[in-house]
């Protein structure tokens, strides 16, 4: 009999736990097991296993019950999950669904999570850009939000760490602000973006287009027939989740990698209500779970924890880990945890047509686009707004249906559509500027389905955001005219933030505990023992996407807590 | 080595198709057989209402390919229950419209009378009306009848038939090329 609760006390204990399995915590969850650290990942959702839960990965369009779109009982029972663009039946098994985690907005918030083994991962775009210093001296220049603890050299060997296993595919541009990594060969540009390209260079000394850098194989290399993984085939349906591994994911890559150590333990159905600090050790001891399949709390223990739940919902569960030495949250005696949100600003698009390169067209499918880097106030402070944006761009020929009349010659209009013009689109990533006022907090009275406090959510842009749109609109206005382009349109969506999704900050690091949350190894200054490597731990958002950041921080920290168990300082 | 790990994969990501969900599972004639919210002859009017709006010709129209089902489909499951009614009523008035025009049913007019029964709604701003008493009053086409031919393009183009037989509709390209010449 004692033994058997020796046994169930094993098994409630490990070397080290992992909230969220998504891009951050399934490289946490490599590295820390790749270690020999015994690791338990908690999942708040259901399991997807790499192939086997990708449902729709092989169907036809024409295999869709209603072609994509959803049951309208469905859409009304997610007023919010409705408004996703994954929401449609190859997706939408992906999307958090309302009533699972509902939460307060003080101001629309279009709050995208995925709450599933993978997390996010399963669905991002697959962007990957390393940061330069220009972005991360940012703040010190401007004196919006706090100085980063480390600069680029001390990310940069991190940065070709998880490039080199996750495959990341591009071109040494040697463009200062974004820094060469370890590329796979680029994927192929088109003749638009080719002519764009060679008309910026023509007429711009400081800005150039080039390939985008993307987590796509596009020449496999021993590592990654190591993981099961396989070239990219070009498929664009990535989001349904890939069978070929062909983009990163945590599903097809760093999770089975950590399972194949032995050292660990993923479990699903697992909501982190909080973490355990012990007043008598002074460090943090483990984590409260409810497993949302009986609603029963579960305590599991470990010597050093990761949190890795999404940007957001780390904030909630730090919020939410009171205890006699923290009671406005873990590591909180500054009363700066949940504040200082930021995201990318996504609200501005330009599109346009080009009556050029008549005689030319693309031929099958790209999963990536070319890529504008930062041009705005990257070497000193140019404009009436802070910081600057980056710009996706992408074009092809569309073939023009005509829709019209009925009958034969409306048959033969749809098998015989016309080939258009080409047709560009550039949209914006602009850097947002975290301020104090765009915070979470938890509520105090309503709590979601597992009895957690609802997190309430007051995010907005301002000024700054406003004028950098303007601005956006302005420079690729010119950009294209010059370029040859016509029908330039512009368009400012002025959406709720959260859909552009890179949300981050709210347990940020920095030098000072007194003006931060996290330290330079992303350990939290005041409970050293629990690490914050996603989103949260953003000082401030760059203008690239931020997952491979997140990946190479999180692999750092994940070296150092290692170091320091081994020296018996944790 | 690698060749062989890629087909092992396809070959499980088709047996994970067994985990689908209901509301992606693929239909076809057999799986459709939902109860219809149509009478069996408002049933007759869609079908002759899609074929009139894709006919067959030397190639198979959207009755032949069961489309006025899909069409069924979409306004049971992904539409307010209103719109049923709507269509339900709009066939009706559409039968009334062939009565007076020829003496007989919509379904059976030749080709010919059914487009012109249709044309009104084709193109508003042709004179010649069929009715000047049923048809005065329309200066927009009815919204049933512009839903059923907005799902019966959609079903159509996304039909098994279309998108392999005349549509360049591939699920694994394998590659991109950037620039290539347009091929007439």
């Amino acid at each position: 009999m004692a033994n058997l609760a020796i046994d169930a006390a094993k098994k409630m204990t490990y070397d080290a736990i992992v909230i969220g399995s998504g891009i951050s915590g399934g490289w946490a969850a490599k590295e820390l097991a790749e270690q020999g650290l015994k690791t338990l990942v908690l999942e708040r959702g259901r399991d997807v296993k790499h192939i086997r839960d990708y449902p729709t990965a092989n169907k036809h369009p024409w295999e869709f019950a209603h072609r994509g779109e959803m049951p309208i009982e469905v859409r009304q029972q997610n007023p919010l999950g409705s408004r996703k663009g994954l929401f449609n039946e190859a997706t939408a098994h992906f999307v958090v669904k309302d009533a699972e985690q509902p939460y307060i907005q003080d101001k629309p918030f279009d709050w995208t999570r995925g709450y599933q083994v993978g997390g996010k991962s399963l669905l991002w775009a697959r962007q990957t850009q390393r940061w330069s210093d220009f972005d991360f001296e940012g703040p010190a220049r401007d004196g919006y939000a706090v100085d980063w603890p480390i600069r680029y050299k001390d990310l940069a060997p991190w940065y070709s760490h998880v490039e080199k296993f996750a495959g990341i595919s591009g071109n040494r541009d040697g463009i200062p602000q974004l820094p060469d990594g370890e590329f796979l060969p680029a994927t192929e540009m088109s003749c638009i973006d080719a002519h764009f390209q060679t008309q910026i260079a023509k007429h711009y000394q400081d800005r150039q287009l080039i390939q985008g850098r993307c987590a796509h194989i596009t020449e496999p290399q021993p590592i990654h027939i190591e993981q099961g993984r396989a070239k990219c085939m070009h498929r664009t349906l990535c989001s349904r989740g890939c069978p070929l591994g062909g983009y990163f994911c945590s599903n097809s890559s760093t999770l089975p990698w950590a399972e194949k150590t032995g050292n660990l333990t993923i479990r699903p159905h697992s909501v982190v209500h909080s973490i355990i600090y012990s007043n008598w050790k002074k460090r943090a001891v483990g984590v409260r779970v409810i497993d949302a399949q009986t609603n029963k709390m579960m305590k599991f223990k470990a010597r050093i924890i990761f949190v890795n739940a999404s940007a957001l919902n780390s904030n909630l569960i730090l919020l939410n880990s009171t205890s006699h030495r923290f009671p406005n949250g873990l590591g909180n005696d500054n009363g700066l945890l949940g504040k200082y949100i930021a995201w990318h600003n996504y609200r501005g698009r330009i599109s346009a047509e080009y009556d050029g390169l008549p005689d030319y067209t693309t031929d099958g499918r790209t999963p990536n686009h070319s890529y504008i880097p930062r041009f705005r106030n990257v070497h000193r402070q140019e404009t009436d707004f802070l910081r600057g944006y980056a710009a996706g761009f992408g074009g092809g020929r569309r073939k023009n249906r005509s829709e019209e009349g009925i009958g034969a010659q409306l048959k033969n209009k749809l098998l015989n559509p016309e080939l258009g013009p080409w047709g560009v689109t550039a949209w914006m990533m602009g850097e947002v500027i975290p301020k104090e006022s765009n915070q979470v907090s938890l509520d105090t009275e309503h709590i979601d389905p597992y009895g957690i406090p609802q997190l309430r959510i007051s995010a907005d842009w301002d000024e700054n955001d406003d004028k950098m749109v303007q601005d956006y609109h302005e420079q690729f206005t010119e950009m294209f005219t010059l370029a040859g382009f016509t029908n330039i349109q512009t368009r400012d969506s002025h959406h709720a933030p959260g859909s552009d999704i890179h949300e981050m900050g709210g347990v940020r690091m920095g030098k000072d505990p007194k003006s931060s949350l996290l330290n330079e190894w992303n350990q939290l200054h005041a409970c050293r023992n629990v690490f914050v490597t996603d989103g949260a731990c953003m000082t401030s958002t760059g203008t690239q996407n931020p997952s491979l950041t997140y990946m190479a921080l999180t692999a750092r920290a994940a070296y150092h807590a290692v170091e320091e168990l081994k020296k018996r300082n944790l | 080595m690698e060749r062989r790990k890629v087909l092992k994969n396809i070959s499980l990501a088709a047996g994970g198709l067994i985990t689908l969900p209901a509301w992606a599972q693929g239909w076809n004639r057999s799986s459709l057989s939902f109860p219809s919210f149509l009478t069996p002859r408002q049933d007759d009017l869609l079908v002759a209402l899609v074929d009139t709006i894709i006919p067959t010709t030397d190639t198979p129209g959207a009755k032949d390919l069961d489309i006025h089902l899909f069409v069924q489909k979409m306004i049971t499951d992904c539409y307010e229950p209103e719109v049923q009614d709507n269509l339900a009523n709009g066939l009706v008035r559409l039968e009334e419209m062939a009565q007076q025009s020829y003496n007989t049913s919509f379904t059976e007019c030749s080709p010919v009378q059914r487009e012109a029964l249709l044309t009104p709604w084709v193109t508003p701003l042709t004179p010649a009306l069929p009715s000047e008493d049923l048809m005065a009053s329309e200066a927009e086409p009815p919204a049933f009848f512009t839903l059923v031919k907005e799902l019966t393009i959609r079903g159509y183009m996304t039909s098994e038939y279309v998108m392999t037989h005349h549509t360049d509709y591939t699920m694994v390209p394998g590659h991109f090329r950037g620039c290539v010449p347009v091929t007439a």
